[in-house]
């Protein structure tokens, strides 16, 4: 008893250190949990980049899994990703949507024109209002909707593995 | 002591960038890290905002010292000049102006990007163990100063 009581602190700043260490080295400060998990697609109401559809909103999002992307042509990791968001709508069919953020919609267009597209319509959230609804901190931004409701956000650009590894479980399981 | 010629000079500028570049090239991470903290640093002077008193002018003074910049994450949006953070103080600007309390706008910013946007934690069961570990530790320290295990 007595040892126990003398080891204590020692154990308790141990514990502390362990945690800090953690925290300091392999702890992924970037990557918020969204608080909107399993809660209902945000109401929105955007104009898309192309015909023959001139609106995209929340109901759009509405039944089977879904994706929507959040990017830009002004962010560099988007357009890394951009040839995996091909690979992926041309490999398994998922019905894909994106919402550009604060861009010019001439350049996405021209950009979607020149590199494929792979979504089914493109809102313009040019003020980025509907950003802030979506808790959009940093794009590429990938959510994953079933049923109408968001069931997981990916933060940042994806590659292969991250896709197989992380995305493609968590599609499959709502599919 | 011999005085330093023109070649010392120029050896020890090269010693230095041989010793420096592979570090630099290592910490390409780092730079990138510094650079995000060099645009979150340079504020540009804040738009003016105006309000309909004085006392929402200190309410939104308040708010934006209390609320993170998810981008620049140690810092708050009054200091923050990344895109985000002006966005976000313009909304809470709105929010002022359509008189809603301090409680009903964190409410708004949390349903969005979850409690890590407060600057300071919520007083809740969760973050017990955050409120109360100094008072705790203080408390222990206390214990075992005065209270000899000697019998």
């Amino acid at each position: 008893m007595k040892l126990l009581v003398k080891c204590l602190p020692v154990a308790l700043i141990c514990a502390l250190v362990g945690v800090l260490w953690h925290q300091l080295f392999y702890a992924h400060p970037y990557e918020i949990p969204s608080p909107l998990l399993s809660r209902p697609v945000p109401t929105f109401e955007l104009t898309t980049l192309h015909g023959p559809f001139t609106t995209f909103n929340n109901k759009d999002l509405e039944g089977k899994l879904k994706l929507l992307v959040y990017w830009a042509t002004w962010c560099s990791a988007c357009r890394e990703e951009h040839p995996i968001l091909m690979k992926i709508s041309e490999r398994y069919q998922i019905p894909m949507y994106s919402i550009i953020y604060k861009d010019e919609p001439a350049a996405a267009k021209d950009w979607l024109a020149k590199h494929g597209n792979p979504y089914r319509k493109v809102g313009d959230d040019n003020k980025g209002d509907v950003a802030i609804d979506f808790g959009v901190y940093g794009t590429p931004e990938i959510y994953v909707i079933s049923e109408g409701k968001i069931v997981y956000k990916q933060i940042g650009a994806i590659d292969e593995a991250t896709w197989q590894d992380t995305l493609l479980p968590i599609i499959n399981q709502y599919r | 002591m011999r005085r330093l010629g023109k070649t010392h000079y120029y050896l020890l500028l090269i010693n230095i960038v041989k010793l420096a570049y592979p570090m630099l090239k290592q910490s390409s991470k780092i730079v990138a890290a510094l650079l995000l903290a060099c645009i979150c640093q340079f504020s540009f002077a804040q738009a003016p905002y105006s309000f309909n008193n004085p006392k929402q002018a200190q309410q939104f003074e308040q708010l934006t010292q209390e609320v993170r910049c998810i981008v620049c994450q140690n810092q708050s949006l009054a200091e923050s000049s990344a895109p985000l953070a002006k966005d976000l103080r313009k909304k809470i600007h709105a929010l002022i102006l359509a008189n809603k309390t301090n409680a009903e706008i964190k409410t708004y910013l949390t349903n969005r990007y979850g409690e890590f946007i407060l600057l300071r934690p919520l007083f809740t069961a969760k973050n017990s163990l955050l409120w109360f570990f100094p008072f705790a530790s203080i408390f222990l320290l206390l214990f075992y100063f005065f209270w000899p295990l000697k019998k």
